[in-house]
């Protein structure tokens, strides 16, 4: 979407057509998904409605691009996530509700993270600090700017670099480590 | 195994495979491709059918919000501001003391030095004048008419008069009383009134040389004219000396000495508490006139007003 398709677009999101939120769902709701999920959110669909709706009450309030709205929407999808893993480490859930494959484990985001076991992916993002996973992830899911990623995270631009480095190199010990023969980019089939 | 440098870092998260990292981009591939999962359709219309309504519902903010809450709030903000730095309470203190003075000065309650400051001081400036007048009229009365004062109580008992017959001198103000009554320096020296006046003028911002010289003749001649020094010569001005003229064409001379009037009061009344000598000089009095005093000195006849005194020299 190019910035004059943008404006047009946002100027009747701000009026409250539906056709230009559809527009802006179909467009963004894919990497904020992928970025909940990747994150260990607990319901991430959910999360992705709750993302939609705070960014069309604070719509009106908006000024800039297109590249200052991506930054905008994980941003606040990003203090979703904070304020979901605070609630549920505040509420543990019942032991009942659990599911058995997940008794055991201990930790919400090992929880969230086995439920998209389907990939080898998301256990080598385990491997990784809760901060390094944030700025890999937005920097490869997001598509974000190591200053837009600052932003996001609260952090110096500097900073966000060497935990994005620190964090590839992990991943690259992880993957010799666990696979030293095999080759990670085979896919496994679902 | 060495470490990843910058330029390895910007192309694994830019998609492409550097060599020997063919392993991490591949990873780096299929964790984009996790993400990008789709929303399933249904729940994807509702988000968006949620979005729109709370577009809809949610109020405009106004550009330019127009409150005068806030336009008083931000007023006390900038007080609050000034008052806030030792600076800003010094201004503000410096400028409730010159408006409290302002108003003070225009409603007169100030004290004197003060309020003459602030009313410009036009008495000072209107008794300088006076006294400019005098000193041009002094020096130009002729050399040659010159008359000896020497009768100095007579000149106190007469000198009320003296502005009303002259027209020229007006009614004895402020500063002139106050002149009158400090002691005399015969040397000339500036006394206390003339230092006061001195500092008055040296308020007002002038130069005093110039004025004090004029000030000192006139100190000067009026001190001579209550007849301060006997031995003295001086000049009077010319409307005095007009009225010495017309006085004498009155046959009224206009110089007694003080010894004798001295002298006379005591042949009407040796004793004043005596009841009889009393009685006399009413008598006499009423003989010659309520203020008439007649007196022979050298073959001339004067009389006198004895309350008006000499104004008819």
């Amino acid at each position: 979407m190019d910035q004059a398709q943008f404006t047009s677009v946002l100027e009747a999101a701000q009026a409250g057509a539906e056709w230009a939120w559809s527009r802006l769902y179909n467009d963004m709701a894919g990497p904020v998904l992928g970025y909940l999920r990747s994150r260990g959110a607990a319901e991430p669909e959910d999360l992705v409605g709750e993302v939609f709706l705070q960014v069309a009450r604070n719509l009106g309030t908006f000024r800039g691009d297109y590249a200052a709205f991506r930054s905008w929407i994980f941003t606040v999808a990003h203090h979703r996530v904070v304020d979901e893993r605070r609630y549920r480490t505040r509420r543990p859930v019942d032991p009942g509700e659990v599911p058995e494959s997940a008794l055991g484990m201990g930790d919400t985001e090992a929880e969230a993270l086995e439920q998209l076991a389907t990939s080898e992916v998301i256990a080598l993002l385990a491997t990784l600090t809760p901060e390094q996973r944030d700025v890999l992830l937005l920097r490869v899911v997001g598509d974000l700017s190591v200053d837009e990623v600052a932003a996001i995270v609260g952090r110096r631009p500097g900073a966000v670099k060497a935990l994005q480095r620190r964090g590839l190199e992990k991943l690259r010990r992880a993957i010799n480590t666990v696979t030293p023969e095999a080759d990670p980019t085979v896919t496994r089939s679902r | 195994m060495s470490d990843l440098n910058k330029k390895d870092i910007e192309a694994l998260l830019g998609g492409r495979a550097p060599d020997g990292l063919e392993q991490m981009a591949a990873l780096l591939a299929r964790v984009r491709q996790e993400a990008s999962a789709s929303v399933d359709p249904a729940v994807a219309s509702r988000h968006i059918a949620a979005a729109a309504n709370a577009v809809r519902e949610t109020p405009v903010p106004s550009p330019v919000p127009v409150s005068t809450t806030r336009r008083t709030w931000r007023r006390r903000t900038v007080f609050a501001g000034l008052l806030s730095t030792i600076f800003g309470k010094v201004f503000m203190g410096a400028v409730a003391l010159a408006a409290v003075t302002a108003g003070a000065g225009a409603a007169g309650v100030l004290p004197d030095p003060v309020q003459g400051f602030v009313d410009g001081n036009e008495e000072i400036h209107r008794i300088a004048n006076e006294i400019r007048e005098q000193a041009v009229l002094h020096e130009q009365e002729p050399a040659g008419d010159q008359v000896h004062l020497r009768d100095q109580d007579q000149l106190q008992v007469n000198q009320p008069e003296q502005p009303a017959e002259s027209g020229q001198i007006s009614e004895p103000n402020q500063f002139q009383n106050q002149f009158q009554n400090q002691p005399v320096e015969p040397s000339g020296e500036p006394n206390q009134f003339q230092h006061e006046f001195q500092h008055h003028l040296g308020t007002m911002g002038e130069d005093t040389s110039g004025f004090l010289l004029q000030y000192q003749n006139w100190f000067q001649w009026q001190w001579m004219y209550q007849g301060g020094d006997e031995t003295t010569d001086t000049t009077v001005p010319q409307m005095h000396q007009q009225e010495h003229q017309q006085g004498i064409d009155q046959g009224a001379n206009t110089t007694v000495p003080q010894n004798q009037q001295q002298a006379q009061q005591q042949g009407l009344s040796e004793d004043p508490e005596d009841p009889i000598d009393q009685q006399q000089q009413q008598q006499q009095q009423q003989s010659t006139g309520p203020s008439t005093t007649t007196t022979t000195e050298a073959g001339t006849d004067s009389s006198q007003d004895v309350p008006g005194g000499f104004g008819q020299p």
